[in-house]
Order: structure tokens, then sequence, then C-alpha cells
């Protein structure tokens, strides 16, 4: 990993102004942190990875197909006035929302809430591990790629000015979709600044700075990089973040980091590109209909979406949430009343650039002939089409052929789910 | 001449570790000081070879290894099996999952729906975090230090997802069975081991894979190439190993019918089926495999073990594992040739690259940074914790990314630096410190009282950190601790600060 950093220096607050203090290498830091500023209408991806194979018929039903319904017989939700709050929440007369997911109703009236039906890879893989490293990588069949498309969309559009955090996946691990050249930086929590002992964090810290500040090897790059980004999210607020209007974000997982990445984003960091998974989606058993297994982890999601949407307010302008999962699930429910690994699935974009309010993609239809090997809602769009889409009308880079190889991306063909 | 390493040399005599051209220097007057430093150099490779060869140095191991000599340790530490270790017996006694057969497996600890009242332990994800714990614990306390080394390694070669699927219960045979009692053995066994598990038969799908129409309860039968695939990409060959897409159609279909006893049998076991093997003579690699069963599969895995490709790909792993990331290549050249001589007897090979002048050379000192788990391991040893339960110190390890058995792509956890340090990990890696320096990691006891002892009641930094590295620190590192000190830190502060710095990720 060939890049340079300079000496991290302890930043503290004063009065709101931030102040470099201590170990001076030039306040390479603070130009940083000023150029993350004047480019702030930078525009913000948050990826989200459903890992497991999310049940897209359950989540975006299809309420108007009648095998639908004759395929499910304990795990369908119901059509749109049929139950109450357990029947699904009609889109567009077709399609509805699982009724857990009913906080984000509101997003898609306002038409910031696109959904993208039958999507998926080209790749007729059922393995979990190939089917998310075929979209992680953005190259379906290419075993031997190892740099991930989000890396890849980094390095087309290198600034020297970005910020450390331009990158950050909210994980204890890179996910492959970031691994590459691109600094990008993993970490559980962007809330994290407390470091070393209670008490001694400040001692702690300037130990560390000392024995790594002047290391020429990867440790000390990482640990410069490490310190840098802490002071970062230090320099944010010392104070318990409160969600602007009203917003209240689920007391998960996924309900943290995407409070952390609205803080991040309003507090102006340079972020760009934000990577989130949740998990849980592999209901092979028992999945449930309206309540349930799936319905418990849907509600998670939409809330949390619906929380982090209301939090950014005006912000969410210049962000779009876009959601994926490997594939999707077998119409038919199995013989424990849950599904099995399938092929095409439903993927959300949500935010200020979206043109949303609507079901986009092609619909193949759910009889027999019309189904992945008889038995899976058909791939219609490949997913490549709605990530390609964002990374040029979202993120303004335009160069989709180095970003998905191989993928014969024309304009003209987009789904205009990006107004 | 200290009285200590007097002692050492007279142990070394006495154990036969020192030519006798060595000895009669204690003979000679002045020749003394020549053999402390020769001494000195002796123990400069003892602590290499306690770094690499095993979950940390520690004082006591040094002095284990001085006292009984280099090669008298290592001849030891590969044959595992003439180990005894009745204190690591009691402590894995923890963990009954680890003695259960598939089917006990299955009762005790059922998916929930079929939890009907017998002697249920837990859910099917207990079976992991039992295993995940056993192989923490073992790699702190255990005497056979190596072998868990070696099984560490294996555990990513051969890379197996352990939480899912019928893995989740057969990650204990994965271990108990098929890795660990092969660590240290041939390739070829450990190979053919591996073939038949049925850890690896679900990992790579070659459980599905039949001749094509063959009658089989699925909605669809045929070919899955994903075992043959990466059985030569990943486990033999290496991808520049000279086959081709051919060679991976022809393997394939040699592997046909190597599957998994079905679910209503209640164990989960390897079986041949003959109804679903495609059956025909294949060619792989140029050579002909002649129609025959379930043995062509055991010609194929012949054939790749002994290929010298083979050989070159495993042995240059090994090497970068324990001499230094990027390996050097003489050594590489020098084990291949082992490996070929002596048929892959993999204790012949970690013999020669363990006595390797390259193994010692200063470019090779310092130059990996621990893995996760050695992170973890070496720190709990280099703290003197008594892992009572592993669960804990196993959570941190997935705190650093690397969860045991959990790395999803086929290729298993990285090792090296490039690979295992990140950003946001070196901050966990100072939690960890932390949290060993003042004991709290759950089911570990470690006496915090040490370190005051340690360091002279925090004043001695050079004496704590002489303790937990082995060696003295870098000036920055030391001189961070001299100010620590200074500013007041306590003495399990100054721990955690040691456990931190950059030469105790070194290894």
């Amino acid at each position: 990993m060939a890049r340079t950093t300079t000496l991290s220096r302890r930043l503290v607050l004063k009065g709101g102004a931030v102040a470099a203090v201590g170990f001076g290498i030039g306040p390479r830091f603070l130009l940083r942190t000023a150029a993350a500023a004047s480019a702030s209408r930078r525009r913000v991806l948050v990826a989200l990875f459903q890992r497991g194979a999310v049940d897209g018929l359950n989540m975006v039903v299809p309420h108007g197909e009648r095998r639908y319904y004759d395929l499910r017989p304990t795990i369908a939700i119901p059509q749109p006035g049929r139950a109450g709050n357990g029947a699904a929440i009609d889109l567009d007369g077709f399609f509805g929302l699982h009724p857990a997911m009913a906080s984000l109703a509101p997003a898609f009236a306002a038409g910031e809430l696109a959904i993208v039906h039958a999507c998926g890879s080209p790749e007729p893989t059922r393995s979990h591990f190939d089917a998310q490293d075929d979209m992680e990588i953005g190259e379906p069949g290419e075993r031997s790629a190892r740099d991930g498309w989000l890396n890849r969309h980094l390095q087309t559009m290198l600034d020297p000015h970005a910020s450390t955090v331009r990158a950050v996946a909210l994980a204890s691990q890179m996910p492959r979709t970031l691994q590459g050249p691109a600094p990008a930086l993993a970490t559980t929590s962007l809330a994290e600044v407390a470091f070393g002992p209670p008490g001694q964090g400040a001692l702690a810290r300037r130990a560390v700075e000392r024995m790594y500040g002047t290391r020429d090897d990867v440790l000390g790059t990482a640990t410069r990089d490490a310190l840098a980004s802490l002071d970062v999210f230090a320099s944010l607020d010392q104070t318990p973040y409160v969600p602007a209007n009203g917003a209240r974000y689920p007391a998960s997982d996924l309900g943290a980091q995407l409070r952390d990445v609205a803080r991040a984003i309003k507090g102006d960091v340079g972020l760009e590109i934000a990577f989130l998974n949740t998990g849980g989606w592999d209901t092979h058993a028992l999945e449930g209909g309206a309540e349930g297994q799936l319905a418990t982890r849907l509600r998670d999601v939409a809330d949390a979406l619906a929380a982090f949407r209301v939090d950014l307010g005006e912000h969410m302008a210049g962000v779009c949430v876009l959601t994926m999962s490997e594939f999707g699930r077998t119409l038919a429910e199995n013989g424990s009343a849950g599904t099995d690994h399938g092929r095409g699935t439903a993927m959300m974009v949500l935010g200020g650039t979206v043109h949303g309010g609507r079901v986009l993609g092609t619909w193949p239809g759910l009889d027999p002939a019309q189904l992945a090997d008889g038995r899976d809602l058909a791939v219609a769009t490949d997913f490549r089409t709605l990530f390609a889409e964002v990374l040029v009308h979202h993120l303004g880079n335009a160069d989709v052929a180095t970003v998905f190889p191989g993928f014969a991306w024309q304009d003209a063909q987009r789904l205009g789910v990006i107004a | 001449m200290s009285r200590r390493a007097t002692l050492a040399v007279l142990l070394a005599v006495a154990c036969g570790a020192l030519e006798p051209a060595q000895a009669s220097l204690l003979d000679a007057g002045g020749a003394t000081a020549t053999a402390a430093s020769r001494s000195a150099a002796e123990d400069a490779r003892i602590l290499q070879l306690a770094r690499r060869a095993t979950f940390g140095a520690t004082t006591e191991l040094v002095d284990e290894i001085r006292a009984v000599g280099r090669a008298g340790w290592l001849a030891t530490q590969l044959v595992p099996q003439s180990i005894d270790d009745p204190a690591l017996t009691a402590r894995l006694a923890a963990y009954p999952a680890l003695d259960m057969d598939s089917a006990t497996l299955l009762a005790s600890y059922p998916q929930p729906k079929n939890a009907m009242g017998m002697d249920v332990i837990g859910l099917p994800g207990r079976v992991l975090a039992e295993v995940s714990a056993d192989v923490v614990t073992r790699a702190v306390h255990a005497r056979a230090q190596l072998a868990e080394v070696m099984t560490d390694f294996w555990l990513s070669h051969f890379n197996v997802y352990g939480a899912e699927g019928p893995t989740r219960w057969t990650c204990v045979a994965w271990l108990r069975d098929t890795i660990r009692p092969r660590a240290l053995g041939r390739f070829r066994d450990l190979l053919g081991a591996t073939a038949s598990s049925p850890a690896m038969l679900y990992y790579l799908d070659n459980y599905l894979s039949t001749a094509p129409g063959a009658p089989t309860r699925r909605r669809s039968a045929g070919v899955n190439e994903n075992y043959a695939r990466e059985l030569m990409e990943l486990h033999t060959l290496g991808v520049t190993g000279g086959y081709t897409q051919q060679d991976v159609e022809q393997v394939a279909r040699v592997f046909t019918g190597w599957t998994i006893t079905p679910q209503r049998s209640g164990r989960i076991e390897f079986v041949y089926v003959p109804a679903l093997h495609d059956a025909g003579d294949k060619t792989v690699l140029g050579r002909r495999i002649a129609s025959g069963g379930r043995a062509e599969g055991e010609a194929v895995l012949d054939l790749l073990a002994r290929a010298p490709a083979t050989a070159e790909h495993v042995v240059r792993k090994l090497v970068s594992r324990f001499v230094a990331d990027v390996p050097p290549e003489s050594l590489v050249q020098r084990a291949k040739g082992v490996w070929l001589a002596s048929d892959g007897d993999l204790a012949a090979v970690m013999r020669t690259i363990l006595e390797s002048d390259e193994l010692f050379a200063p470019a090779s000192r310092a130059a990996k940074v621990k893995s996760p788990l050695e992170l973890v391991a070496s720190a709990l040893r280099a703290a003197g914790a008594d892992v009572r339960l592993g669960f804990g110190a196993a959570k941190l390890v997935a705190s650093l990314g690397q969860p045991i058995l959990r790395a999803e792509p086929p290729t298993g956890w990285a090792e090296t630096a490039d690979a295992v340090v990140t950003a946001g990990g070196m901050v966990t890696r100072f939690d960890v410190a932390t949290s060993v320096a003042r004991n709290r990691v759950g089911g570990a006891r470690i006496d915090t009282g040490r370190w005051a002892r340690l360091a002279g009641g925090a004043r001695d930094v050079d004496a704590l950190a002489a303790s937990l590295l082995l060696a003295p620190p870098g000036a920055d590192t030391r001189a961070a601790l001299v100010d620590a000190r200074d500013a007041g830190a306590a003495a399990d502060v100054l721990a955690a600060l040691v456990l931190s710095s950059p030469e105790f990720q070194q290894q």
C-alpha cells in the first residue's frame, strides 16, 4: 500500500475551534479538513450489504401475482387492505412493502425511495461466497480479480486532498468491495474515540504517537491513519450526539452505525463512501410472514434508514443509500417454512438524488416458464446496471469501464433511478 | 560471564547441544568471553525460534529451549504425539463438543426446531464457539506449540467456513480428526483427509457433484467444479501450477460421488456413492486416470501431492509464514528439495525451515507482523494468563477481523503484514493490549499484580519491557514508556503500552 501520511497531530477543541498542538509537521491535516469542507457538495454513497441473500419477494411483495400466494401458503404477505397492519403496504397497485417496513413508506411517497426488483447477478451461482464476491468485485465470474469495485471507483477519482475518512467500512475487516490500493478505513464504530485505559487516554495516545510516529512500515502508516481518523471524529463534538428532527434510530448495530455515518456527514469530515453490513437474511427455516424472523430484520433496516433520512434532513440532498444482497430466494416456500437460495431480489435506493416513488426494472413474472430454472424469480436487471447508474449519475464518475470491467454500459438504457 | 549464561552453556553441553569444540572453550582460560558471545548469538537464535515456532515467546519457554538445546527442543516439537500434556487435557474438558461424534453433536446441539428435550447442551452455534475456544486455549497453553501453529497454517490453507450448514457440527471432526493429527505428518495424508472430510465436501460443494443425469433426490444433478478448481489452485499446484480448465473439468468428474451421508441418517460422515460417480476414463495433467470409482480420486490426489509445483507452492507459503512475508528464495528451493526427497514429509520440511540460516538472518528478525490469533495468544502468554474458558479470548481474535474458522473465501485468513494490518485494526490491537494488561478478558485470569512486581512498582520500564518483549525495546518505544512513567502511568498502563508497542506486534 504505497502512500504517505504525515505524522498525525493531536487535536483539541478550544471553544469550538480545532487547534493543532504539539508534534509539529505542518498543518496538513487541517488543510485536508479544509479541503474536505470546501468540497462539501461532494456526494456520499452509503452501501448496505444484506449478507445471506434477502428474500426480495417478501421485502417488496408482488401482491398482484397470484402464484406468489399459491406457492407461499404460510409465509406470504397478505394483499394490501386484507389484514390491517399485517398486510403489504401498497406502492403502485402491484408491489407492496413488507408491513414491518412501514417507516420507509413516507420516503417512497416523497419520491426519495426507489426500488429495483428482479435485480441480481448474471452468474447463476447460488453460493453465498461466490455471489457476494461477484457483487463486491463487480466482475461476476472473475475469480482471480481481487480489488473491489468501490476501491476501483476511489482509484479512478484520486484526490490528493481527500480525507483520511474518505471511504469507511463499518466492519472489523475490510470488505472485498473496498479492498485494493486506494486507502480506506475499516472500523466498527466511528464514534469510538475512547483510547487507552479509562482516564489514561491522553497519556496512552501520546505514547502510541511516540512509538509509531516515525516508522515507515505498514504498522506506522496504519497507526497514523487510525490516529488521524480518531481526530476527525473527535473533532466533531465531545457531547453525546443528538439526532436532528426527532429522528429515532433503532437500538441495533445498524442503527448505531447509520447514526455515526449521519454524524460524520453533518460534520463534513470528507466522507464519500460508507459501507455497512447487515446479516441474518439466510432464512432457510421459519422465515415468518408479516411477523417473525424476516420481519424483525426488515424492521431494523427500515427503521434505521428512515431515521437516517429524517436525521440528515437537507443534508440528504447529496446522499444516496444503496442496498444490495448476493441473490434472492426461491419463489416457493420449502418444507421448513423458509426459502432456499434463489436468483433475483429487490434492491433499494434512497436519497436526495433519487428519482423515486417507483418500482423500477423489468418484471419477469412468476409463471413457471418465466422463472429461472423453473423455480426462482429471474434476474431481469444486472446489478451493474443499477450500480453503474449510481456511479455515473450520483457519484459523478463516468469511468464505468474501469470500475465494472467487461460490462457494456449504455447510458441510454439506464433505469432512471437517479434524477 | 553471568551465572545464568554459564549455567546455560553447561546445560547445553550436558544435553549434547554444543559441539565438543565449543565446549572446550570453557576449559581454556580467557575463552569464556568468546563462549559468552557465542552464547549471546545462540540466545538470539533461540528467541527467534521461539517467536516463530510458537504462539509467543516467554521467559519460561526460552529457558526451556536453552536447557535442551534448539535441536533437541525442535526434535520433540516435530513429534507432537510424543508430548504428554495432562494440564491441557484438563483445560479442554470445558468444551464437551470436542469429544463427540457427529451423531452425538447433532443430538446435543440440535436445530431449535429439533430440540426435543434430550440432553441438549446448546444451539448449533455453540459448537463452533467451543472449537474456537479450543483453538485459543491450545495456542496459549499447549506444550506442543509447533503443532498448534501448523494447525493454524493448515486451517487457512485448507479453509472451510464453520458457521454454515453441516459444518456447524463437522467443524469438530475437521480440527480433531482431519487437520491436527496430520499437521506435521505427510502432506499426502493430510490432503486425502481433507478431500474426504464432510467439512470440505460441503464448503466447496463437492457433495453436490454428480454425474450428469445421476439419480439424486435433488432437482438437478451434474458436475460441480468448485472443489476441483480449488484443489489445484489453492491446495496443491497453485494458480500458476500448470493446470488448465480442461484439467478442472476432468478432476471434477473424478470426484463425483464423493459426498456426505444424507440428512435423514442422523450423522454427517463422508460416503462414496458409486451411482453418483461419473464413470469412464479421465485425463488429468496429461496422465490417463483409468475408470475405477473412488480409486480415481486417490490416484489424482497422489498425482497432485507429488507434483513439484505443489511442493513449491506449499513450501513458499510455509516459508512466508515462518520466516518472512517475502520468502527467501534460497530457502524455498532447499525446503522444496527436502519435500520432494522425503515424499512430502512435513516434519522434515519444517526442520529445514526452522534450522535454516535464513530464519536467523538479520533480515528475518521482526520480519513478521502477528496475525490476530498470534497477537491475542502471545499477549495472554506474555501476561502469564490462565485461560479457563477460551470464549472471551476467541472474541478478541474475532474483533481483530479474523474469527476462527469463519473466513468466507476459500483462501482463508491471510497472514502477511499488508493483509492483517488496517487502521481500524490498530486501535483494536491497542484495545486488546489494554484488556489483557487489565485482566479484562472473559474466561481468563491475569494476575495484574505481576506488572508492578516486574516493573519494581512502575519505575523500571526496562525490566517490564524486557519481560514482555524478551529483548530491549527500540528507542522510540523506550522513550514513550519513560514519558508515560514520568507522567504517572500505573504499572498496568505501562504493561498495556508495551503490549501495544510495534515490537510486540511483530514476531
